[in-house]
């Protein structure tokens, strides 16, 4: 597992834990909200926030909200790489 | 009428200190001497500004009753602003001279102002009668959200907020630039009480001060009392103190007043509404948060209150005379205190500043009531709750947390969450809580102006 998928799985596995529903492993094409990992607007707000003190960036400030974990993980190869 | 005050006081009761500080005093003879003296010295200067950066608060108090008595506008800058910003300072605010302890030629681009000699001879009788009186006085507001602000103030105004009563020892917890300091002095001069000036800012000391010196009258903001309530419990632990406690400047929790209530069972406990631009606006000594309901449908005092979309609106006769920048003199009309309150059966409750709404999805969220929730927590010293920017939900609420000596950090914040969860709402439980080492406070209070 990259280092980069490792940190975006604690920083989600943090906002769980927050939530009151702690889970540990993800794999890339989970859904982030509703019927996959489940957040709502305040997990994935807290998300946001999270994301953007562990990478200096924020996914959801890109132009569509990510849906998946891999989309997560993409920003930010895509932002590194870029 | 600050040094009309005094005049009475040497009239009445000379040989009374007026101000206790360290092992020294100042009794009301002398100080009345010193700033007649000064005022005379001053008076033909009435036109400029009086600027005062000065430690020692019985040369303050001296230097605002010759200043009065001179005619001159007077404002007391806070003493912790790094001199070097006080050149500045004094030109935004319209220039002057500056009465300060700095040294000699340290404000080379300010002219200076001294207090005459103490124990001088004295002016003489036609130069008493010349001195033209009347010198304003300009208060600065706290600025804990944003810039302060200059506001002009009289001293008839400032005396007519106190009510009678009888001499007390008031020990001195606010600086003298600030608003409620200016109170605690006028409340001593006017009942010919006695000011005692603390020599440190530890809290023990104070304690231990306020003991020593018979203080029997001490009002100081809700974040001061928190620290301040166990010191003075064990300083006067064979009579615990039983004089008057006052709070005000920052929304009063129920569960404070009760603690001091415990600690202090025989104080006359009472919180205060009051404000830097309306002054003192009204009181509430049954030991209950908020104020009673049927004060918005009768006059309070002077004062009269009514709430408008959730905001309290107070109109107020002695308040300022406007600010120093000559905006806004509003005589008479309602003013919105941009502070929020919800009417909860009898009772209005204060729920935080209207500027301090934070919007978690469209849903109003007031940090009050979840700072209240936060500091019941043990181990918890101080906290301020603040909105966290975000694409998502615009704002988030988050919470920063200042630990008590020897909480432990990851027990506090756990049981932060247990008490939030249990408590408060899912929109005002702070998703984000994080620990530090002390937060920033503006004339002890926790400074709130700071944007996430």
């Amino acid at each position: 597992m990259s280092d980069l998928r490792g940190r975006v799985e604690r920083v989600l596995s943090e906002v769980l834990r927050l939530k009151g529903t702690p889970r540990g492993t993800f794999a890339l094409e989970d859904a982030l909200y509703e019927t996959g990992v489940g957040l709502d607007s305040l997990d994935a707000a807290t998300f946001s926030v999270l994301l953007e003190r562990e990478f200096g960036k924020d996914p959801y400030r890109a132009r569509a909200f990510p849906q998946t974990l891999g989309d997560v993980i993409s920003f930010y190869e895509h932002g590194e790489g870029a | 009428m600050l040094l009309a005050a005094l005049g009475k006081g040497r009239d009445g009761w000379p040989d009374r200190p007026l101000a206790i500080e360290g092992e020294g005093s100042l009794t009301f003879a002398a100080a009345h001497a010193w700033a007649e003296d000064t005022a005379s010295s001053w008076a033909p200067a009435k036109d400029v500004p009086l600027f005062v950066y000065h430690a020692d608060s019985c040369r303050v108090v001296v230097a605002l009753a010759a200043a009065e008595g001179a005619g001159r506008t007077a404002c007391v800058l806070s003493r912790t602003l790094p001199p070097g910003e006080v050149p500045e300072l004094v030109e935004a605010l319209g220039g002057g001279e500056l009465l300060h302890d700095v040294g000699p030629g340290a404000f080379p681009q300010v002219e200076e102002a001294r207090l005459s000699p103490r124990n001088a001879a004295g002016p003489t009788e036609a130069a008493k009668a010349a001195l033209p009186g009347g010198g304003a006085l300009v208060i600065l507001t706290t600025g804990t959200t944003g810039r302060p602000k200059a506001a002009r103030h009289t001293w008839e105004r400032l005396f007519a907020q106190v009510r009678e009563a009888p001499p007390r020892r008031w020990l001195l917890c606010y600086p003298l630039n600030h608003f409620a300091g200016i109170t605690v002095v006028a409340h001593v001069v006017a009942a010919g009480g006695t000011l005692v000036v603390p020599g440190s800012r530890g809290m023990a000391e104070m304690a231990e001060a306020a003991s020593r010196h018979g203080v029997d009258a001490i009002s100081a903001t809700p974040t001061f009392w928190r620290l301040f309530a166990d010191p003075l419990r064990s300083a006067t632990a064979e009579h615990p103190f039983s004089g008057q406690i006052t709070l005000g400047g920052e929304p009063v929790p129920q569960q404070l007043l009760d603690r001091l209530r415990g600690l202090f069972p025989d104080a006359a406990i009472r919180h205060v509404y009051a404000t830097t631009e309306l002054g003192s606006c009204f009181s509430v000594s049954d030991g209950r948060a908020g104020f009673p309901v049927d004060y918005l449908h009768r006059s309070v005092g002077n004062v009269t209150l009514r709430v408008e979309e959730g905001e309290l609106l107070v109109q107020a006769p002695h308040r300022m005379t406007g600010y120093a920048d000559g905006r806004d003199s509003g005589e008479g009309e309602w003013v919105a205190t941009g502070d929020m309150v919800e009417v909860v059966e009898d009772r209005v409750l204060f729920r935080g500043r209207r500027t301090e709404v934070i919007n978690v999805g469209g849903v109003k969220v007031f940090p009050q009531r979840i700072e209240e929730t936060i500091l019941r927590v043990p181990g918890v010293q101080a906290v301020r709750v603040l909105g966290q920017e975000n694409p998502v939900t615009g704002q988030l609420v988050a919470a920063r947390v200042e630990l008590a000596p020897g909480a432990e950090e990851a027990q506090v914040v756990s049981a932060v969450r247990e008490a939030c969860r249990a408590g408060l709402s899912r929109y005002e439980a702070p998703r984000l809580i994080e620990v530090v080492e002390r937060l920033p406070r503006l004339n002890e209070k926790i400074a709130r102006g700071e944007a996430s």
